[in-house]
């Protein structure tokens, strides 16, 4: 399968001094669901702008569907890749919901009837039709949040880009934007989404990415990650709340795990499972 | 600080106020085109043909008495007229007043200075507040009836550039940003500095806080921009288009229609 996205050696800065990327090489399968993991300034979110070629100037190649990534193909590449911005408020620009999602479409050339059923489609599917006629300005962060994948999902972009999308947002927000993420997997986009909270990455990802001082330093299935703390530890990350506890219980409590040959757990869920085993053991 | 406190509560004030009224509005669905086609034509009426005081007076009071029978919040009406129909219109009258030599009608002597007011400049002034005054009446009278999107609408209908539409739309939407982040920064100042400082203190904090603001809107700015390039921005913004009731555009045309040729009926009948 020839990969969707393929970054060759890729090193970026934004002033001379400065590198942000550093020898960058990774390729994501269509359909992939991939987790970029770094602590703050380890150069994700530049990952993304120049997947989009929105700062340009970088050094090696990247390719999106077999187009690399330069001043030429940007537009076609734009049109494939939809990037969900870490604040909404850097991406949402016009007066209401309607127009905001309409933008990318009618860039697309979509008029009339056409674009009508774009937007309906795309609110339908983000269920935000409730807001459509509202003010940009008055909506809450999650309805914000939920706007910008609209927008973004109007475009019908074979590429999803999240930058740090459950940033601010309330638990209930946040079971939305999950169940949105799942759907477009199932739809068979291919997802990658910035975090640095490890207890808030989608069981669906199953691949991770961590970066550290912009150095790739990971590349792997995310239960693999979790058996290296080393590399968790040096990226200023940490285990998930779930593989903590697991550790922790089975360090105070190893006979109670003897007859059991469990995984460690990454999600509540698993967590959950292996402790109601334990339980009716006991 | 309690100004941009005030101008921003002003600012949101009106916003509610544009969200609120102008969807309740009886004229909200009348063709926006007309809507501001008849304005145009009546700023016109209003400035270059009626040149009676009463005319003016009579046309600007319709636009209220129209706005109180279609429910639209009456007391949030005047008080937008008041600031753009009678402080803006008085600014420039009262020193009209004072400039114009003619027959003097008041002076106040002090010491050497004289003080007076002339007929002419009088006749002036009042002529002045009350032109302004109805001018933006009308226009008063457009925006509560007219929300920002379908003003937009009716410019890029009419053939305006699509660069002044697309400013105005970049503007609009900036203003929030502006705002939001003036008040976060002040409220954020307002948690650390607990004593008054010195007055000239004062004003290095505060070409600091707005320095800061500055760069934070470009910044604000360029990430806007990313965001447009990734969503193919080619120049234009969305044009969508929405119902609108020709009864209602009948009713409009026919209300602005009359209060026009009364006006200018009178106008011609006192010539």
């Amino acid at each position: 399968m020839d990969p969707i996205i393929s970054f060759r050696d890729v090193s970026f800065s934004y002033h001379s001094n400065i590198q942000v990327l550093k020898s960058i090489s990774f390729s994501v399968n269509p359909g992939e669901a991939v987790v970029i993991l770094g602590e703050n300034g380890s150069g994700k979110s530049t990952l993304f702008l120049n997947l989009l070629h929105l700062v340009p100037g970088h050094s090696g190649a990247i390719f999106v569907k077999g187009l690399e990534v330069n001043h030429k193909n940007e537009k076609k590449i734009r049109q494939k890749t939809g990037l969900i911005f870490q604040n909404s408020n850097d991406q949402l620009f016009l007066p209401t919901v309607k127009e905001e999602i309409a933008f990318g479409p009618w860039n697309l050339g979509l008029r009339g009837k056409e674009l009508k059923n774009c937007i309906n489609q795309a609110a339908a599917a983000i269920n935000i039709q409730n807001i459509m006629e509202k003010k940009v300005f008055h909506l809450s962060q999650g309805e914000k949040r939920k706007v910008a994948i609209a927008a973004v999902y109007a475009m019908n972009p074979d590429i999803f880009l999240f930058d740090e999308p459950f940033a601010n947002l309330d638990p209930k927000t946040k079971e939305d934007l999950i169940r949105i993420l799942d759907n477009l997997h199932h739809q068979g986009k291919t997802l990658l989404l910035i975090s640095h909270e490890v207890d808030q990455i989608p069981e669906f990802f199953k691949r991770g990415i961590v970066l550290h001082s912009g150095k790739k330093i990971f590349d792997g299935s995310i239960r693999e990650l979790y058996k290296s703390p080393k590399i968790l530890t040096q990226a200023n990350l940490r285990l998930p709340l779930a593989a903590t506890l697991y550790s922790r219980i089975q360090e105070l409590y190893p006979h109670l795990f003897k007859k059991f040959d469990f995984k460690p757990p990454i999600t509540g869920q698993e967590f959950e499972t292996i402790l109601l085993e334990i339980l009716g053991e006991v | 600080m309690s100004l941009v406190y005030q101008a921003n509560k002003k600012f949101q004030n009106y916003l509610a106020f544009e969200l609120e009224h102008t969807q309740k509005s009886y004229f909200f669905s009348v063709n926006p085109v007309i809507k501001l086609l008849i304005t145009v034509g009546l700023i016109i009426l209003i400035n270059y043909i009626i040149t009676e005081f009463y005319i003016w007076l009579a046309l600007s009071f319709f636009f209220v008495l129209i706005v109180l029978l279609l429910n639209i919040n009456i007391s949030r009406f005047l008080k937008f007229i008041l600031y753009l129909g009678v402080i803006y219109p008085a600014l420039i009258a009262i020193p009209l007043l004072f400039m114009t030599s003619g027959v003097t009608i008041w002076q106040l002597t002090v010491g050497t200075l004289k003080i007076f007011i002339s007929q002419e400049g009088f006749q002036l002034a009042v002529n002045y507040f009350l032109r302004i005054f109805a001018t933006m009446s009308i226009i008063a009278f457009f925006i509560v009836s007219t929300p920002f999107t379908h003003i937009i609408y009716a410019l890029r209908q009419l053939r305006i550039p699509a660069l002044i539409s697309s400013l105005l739309i970049l503007t609009y939407r900036y203003f929030f940003f502006f705002f939001d982040n003036l008040v976060t920064l002040l409220r954020a100042d307002a948690t650390r500095y607990l004593h008054k400082l010195p007055f000239k203190a004062r004003f290095h904090h505060l070409s600091n806080l707005f320095g800061h603001l500055l760069l934070q809107s470009i910044h604000q700015g360029a990430s806007i921009h990313r965001a447009m390039l990734a969503r193919g921005y080619q120049g234009e913004f969305p044009l969508l288009e929405f119902s609108t009731n020709p009864k209602r555009t009948v009713i409009y045309v026919f209300l602005t229609g009359i209060a026009s040729l009364i006006a200018i009926l009178t106008q011609f009948s006192v010539v």
